[in-house]
């Protein structure tokens, strides 16, 4: 009975396996057998170096360097909205960053959308090389209606990396 | 209840209740790879590596053991990969429930629209759990290409 189990779904798998590594040689449409998810790419020629994702598309908000995020942070008009969750806003955020975190958006919108005027500049961030929050919010943003978003991909990892001055108080609660 | 569960009939309910769950789930993940890794990819569990691989393999396992079990052939072999990718879904969705992130589930379409992870879920995976488990015990039943038993 168990000999007969494994036969059976030995052949089921190897077809499968045949029939999908088949499809994805001919099919169009194709993808790679190993799929760059999250690798920070680094584009632009000289040393500007901006890290995106690789879901990255044409017509999403620009990402920025770190350098750009740092100049930004200077100038009081532009708000950064921290895309992560209220435990990591806490072990450290980008100073004077709102948490809006992207997978609890509905909770907190109420409570941060005053805060963010529609005539401001905005920088969303999330945690750096492995987080899409920042550009699915900034995606988010967007369609709401922000017209000017950038996208600091690089996020609080590279933020302290560079020994940034970084805010541990707590967020006010969802809502708030 | 012995009687009911011994019932020849109960077994090509199942199956075709399985198969056609499986089949449906497998046609547009076979059709659309890279959303259906973007659904592996969101789970957050596989190491990066072997998304694609998976993406692309998963959905063919799933037709044909969706197939297998409509047809009553290699039943007993379908119905224990088709348990033992009930309970890698229900982990994985567990864990999503656990961490509290709220993704597509990627079970039936690989589209951004698609249903999230929750408690609907997990009864609706545990219930196709116990009808596979009930075939692998009892075998195919009725009307089956390749009817029991040993």
């Amino acid at each position: 009975m168990i000999k007969k189990v494994i036969m059976q779904g030995l052949f089921l798998v190897v077809l499968a396996v045949v029939l999908g590594v088949g499809r994805n040689m001919v099919a169009p449409g194709g993808i790679p057998w190993v799929g760059d998810w999250g690798k920070v790419v680094v584009a632009e020629a000289g040393d500007t170096t901006i890290a995106k994702p690789a879901s990255a598309q044409p017509d999403d908000p620009p990402f920025i360097t770190l350098e750009q995020a740092t100049a930004l942070h200077n100038d009081p008009k532009v708000i950064f909205v921290d895309a992560r969750y209220a435990e990591d806003y806490k072990e450290g955020h980008i100073p004077g960053a709102i948490l809006l975190p992207f997978e609890m958006f509905d909770d907190y919108w109420a409570g941060v959308e005053p805060k963010l005027p529609k005539d401001h500049k905005i920088v969303t961030y999330c945690g750096g090389s492995d987080c899409e929050m920042s550009l699915f919010l900034a995606r988010l943003l967007r369609d709401k209606g922000y017209k000017d978003i950038d996208i600091f991909y690089g996020g609080a990892e590279q933020w302290r990396e560079h020994k940034m001055p970084m805010d541990t108080t707590a967020a006010p609660p969802a809502g708030a | 209840m012995t009687s009911i569960l011994r019932n020849e009939w109960l077994g090509l309910i199942f199956r075709l209740i399985v198969g056609a769950v499986f089949v449906y789930a497998s046609l547009d993940k076979i059709m659309h790879p890279e959303g259906f890794a973007n659904a592996v990819h969101n789970y957050k569990i596989l190491p990066t590596g072997l998304i694609n691989i998976m993406a692309l393999i998963l959905p063919w396992v799933e037709l044909l053991c969706g197939a297998a079990l409509i047809l009553g052939t290699k039943v007993e072999g379908a119905s224990a990969i088709i348990g033992a990718l009930l309970v890698v879904f229900l982990v994985a969705a567990t864990s999503t429930l656990i961490r509290g992130i709220s993704i597509d589930c990627g079970c039936f379409t690989s589209s951004a629209e698609g249903r999230k992870t929750g408690w609907g879920l997990l009864v609706q995976d545990t219930i196709l759990l116990l009808f596979a488990i009930h075939l692998l015990n009892r075998g195919p039943g009725k009307w089956a290409l390749e009817p029991r038993r040993m």
